[in-house]
């Protein structure tokens, strides 16, 4: 501001200098006027004033619609106004025939208007996140937003008039395309407004909001996507390739089809979410302690995730708004995605044998339940959730976890990434989901499924090698669809375990270093008390050092 | 679209750890009458070099908590890999859902809507206990643990003896 303001004055003095000399040198008005518009030290600070002018105007409107500006904002404006100054360079270059002071002063315009256009979309987003807004700054963005539109409406008009009078392709047609994309940009920044506010007047409850905020994107994109072409195949006719031009196509055309993509899977999956997700039981309401780990709240009446895992309705759509995984558990919501995510990390395996394992056997439905039966109280629930929060923190390396032994009778697969096998930790939980696993074929593994492996009373066998192969073969032998080269495959696991479990035993025989290590983090959950030292065994050091 | 379902939340996590204080911080509100800004004061863990230290903290929640999660914001001097100089916590699970644009994080670490004021003060309190250098917000400060710890040592105890200053 101090900057502008010297700068102003500055240029301000100059002016008047050139103007003083040009009228005491030449003594009359017109031999004067003539020397000021053709001496070229007069006329670029004559236009520099200009300039000044116009930025003043802006910093008035600014100060008239927005006040001053948050520090997000600032960063926008110097990011953005970077960007758009390289690409209006272009422009330039593009429409140099036309270059005269008018084209100039137009270009500078469409700069400054195009801020007031990010500042107003920035504004309206913070009025949209922030919880309690004055009275005073809603008057302030409605009409700044409706003077916006005058504006984009008014020069519009001025350069389609132009273009109708001349009829021939000019830099008019540059102009009536930026405030066409402006005016459209600032009529769904208002329609925006307007939904927020809406849903601010009824207090929250309009459930539909995002659903409707969806599609007033998709139509500004589809809009904006099909100007821009338009655009550049009328330039690309009449000048030749619209370098300005080419980011914003692309942009725009990305965003689109992210839009659609996410669009089309948040249909398929909330379109038919009372068929899909069943609705829980009383009894599964009363066996888990039926609070919604969403909002906290008591649940009547709730809907059952695949992995056992129980919501509110509104609450559990919207999450999946933003993503499709299990607010608990992270499994997966739609089990026929895991073919295409196994390959892209360790989440699909884990989350689906979660599922099939859980979701056949009601004994181990899920961390939610095993904590009723195992009477914690609410309070060490959350503990285990922090816990299980400082866990994951800790896990910045990527354990290979059990999760990639799968074995279940319409699908088997080898494991993938079948760690080292010095990783004793690794090879002892999948010893346990082994042990578990057997009634369901099933092997569980991963974080957030191991946290309670040896609670469920039912389930749970003692960990012992023998017996858990014994039981593996009686379960091969009983299923008879199971192809032999399936069997050959659980086979070779099997004997990797076993290894596996040797060089585990010897490991244990040697004094642990590593646990000196962890002794920040498990100091740090001691003091927690064992409550959640014990149910941690998602940190598979946790688990080590209790031993 | 949740603002009320937001405010109903934190208020219920406000009344809970009122009941209920847990060990290694206290947590309050910065202004009564905005319950979507906490104040936190976190207590350095014991047996590590944050030992002693009371830092403050304000955690922001955005009006659709707990779909989006809180920003933190340490307001005392604090001297550690993943806090920025300007106070900001970077943990995995303070980042928005979905995956990492940069590809450091799985989905799998990142915000979950089940995560409370408790869970994540405990988180940050296992962050102070066990810095990350694999990703580092304070760069300056993920080098100087790496490799010239008694130099980190030096900073965090001053930062120690500041906060308990400030008291």
């Amino acid at each position: 501001m101090m900057r502008l303001r010297t700068y102003a004055g500055l240029s301000f003095i100059a002016t008047i200098a050139v103007i003083y000399h040009a009228f005491s040198s030449r003594g009359q008005f017109y031999p004067a006027m003539v020397h000021l518009s053709t001496s070229k030290i007069s006329l670029v600070l004559l236009l520099n004033m200009g300039l000044v002018f116009m930025c003043i105007l802006w910093q008035l409107i600014k100060r008239l619609f927005l006040g001053s500006l948050r520090e997000a904002e600032v960063e926008r404006l110097n990011e953005q106004s970077w960007r758009e100054v390289m690409e209006i360079l272009f422009a330039i270059t593009i429409f140099r025939q036309d270059f005269s002071v008018t084209f100039l002063a137009m270009v500078t315009a469409l700069l400054l208007i195009k801020a007031l256009h990010w500042l107003a979309q920035k504004r309206v987003e913070y009025i949209e996140t922030t919880p309690s807004v004055s009275m005073v700054s809603h008057v302030r963005i409605v009409s700044f937003m409706g003077f916006l539109l005058l504006l984009d409406c008014l020069f519009l008009y001025s350069s389609i008039k132009f273009l109708i009078q001349t009829k021939q392709a000019s830099v008019s047609l540059f102009f009536s395309f930026e405030y066409m994309i402006l005016a459209t940009t600032t009529v769904s920044t208002f329609v925006k407004y307007i939904f927020y506010v809406s849903d601010m007047l009824m207090e929250g409850q309009w459930e539909k909001k995002a659903v409707y905020t969806f599609y007033l994107e998709l139509i500004r994109d589809l809009l904006h996507l099909s100007m821009y072409l338009c655009f550049f195949l009328v330039i690309f006719m009449n000048y030749g390739v619209p370098l300005h031009l080419i980011r914003e196509l692309y942009e725009t055309f990305r965003n689109f089809k992210i839009r659609v993509a996410d669009y089309m899977r948040y249909r398929k999956i909330t379109s038919n979410m009372n068929d899909r997700f069943p609705d829980a039981t009383p009894e599964e309401l009363n066996a888990s302690d039926a609070t919604c780990i969403i909002c906290r709240e008591e649940m009547t009446t709730a809907k059952k995730l695949l992995c056992g895992h129980l919501f509110h309705v509104h609450c559990l759509r919207s999450w999946l708004e933003r993503q499709h995984t299990c607010p608990t558990c992270r499994a997966h919501v739609v089990p026929s995605e895991f073919e295409t995510n196994s390959t892209r990390g360790q989440q699909g395996p884990r989350s689906d044998a979660n599922q099939q394992g859980s979701s056949t056997s009601s004994a181990t439905r899920g961390p939610g339940s095993d904590m009723a039966t195992d009477g914690l109280t609410q309070h060490q629930a959350r503990l285990q959730a922090a816990a299980a929060a400082a866990s994951i923190y800790e896990k910045s390396y990527v354990y290979p976890s059990a999760n990639t032994l799968v074995w279940s009778p319409g699908y088997a697969a080898v494991p993938q990434a079948y760690g080292p096998l010095a990783d004793s930790t690794k090879v002892e939980s999948s010893g346990e989901q082994t042990a578990i696993g057997q009634q369901q074929f099933a092997v569980p593994g991963g974080q957030a499924n191991l946290s309670f492996p040896q609670f469920p009373p039912c389930v749970f066998v003692p960990f012992q090698l023998p017996g858990a192969i014994g039981n593996l073969g009686e379960v091969s032998a009983g299923t008879q669809n199971i192809p032999d080269s399936q069997l050959e495959a659980q086979k070779k696991i099997i004997q990797q375990q076993i290894e596996a479990l040797q060089h585990q035993l010897q490991l244990l025989q040697k004094p642990k270093t590593e646990e000196s290590m962890d002794s920040g983090l498990t100091a740090s959950s001691d003091r927690k008390g064992k409550g959640i030292a014990s149910s941690s065994v998602s940190d598979p050091h946790m688990g080590e050092t209790e031993e | 679209m949740a603002a009320s379902q937001a405010s109903l939340l934190l208020q219920k996590q406000l009344k809970d750890l009122c009941k209920n204080p847990v060990d290694g911080f206290s947590a309050g509100l910065v202004d009564e009458n905005n319950i979507f800004e906490w104040s936190v004061t976190v207590i350095g863990p014991p047996d590590t070099l944050y030992e002693g230290g009371f830092f403050n903290a304000i955690m922001s929640f955005p009006p659709n908590y707990p779909n989006s999660p809180p920003t933190v914001k340490f307001t005392s001097e604090i001297w550690h890999p993943n806090v920025y100089p300007d106070g900001r916590v970077c943990i995995s699970i303070l980042h928005p859902p979905g995956d990492d644009p940069n590809g450091y994080e799985l989905a799998s670490e990142r915000w979950m809507p089940v995560h409370t004021v408790e869970s994540i003060v405990l988180s940050i309190i296992s962050m102070l206990s066990s810095p990350n250098d694999e990703s580092p917000a304070n760069v300056e400060a993920a080098k100087e643990w790496r490799e010239r710890r008694d130099e980190f040592k030096r900073k965090v105890s001053r930062c120690v003896r500041r906060s308990q200053e400030m008291l």
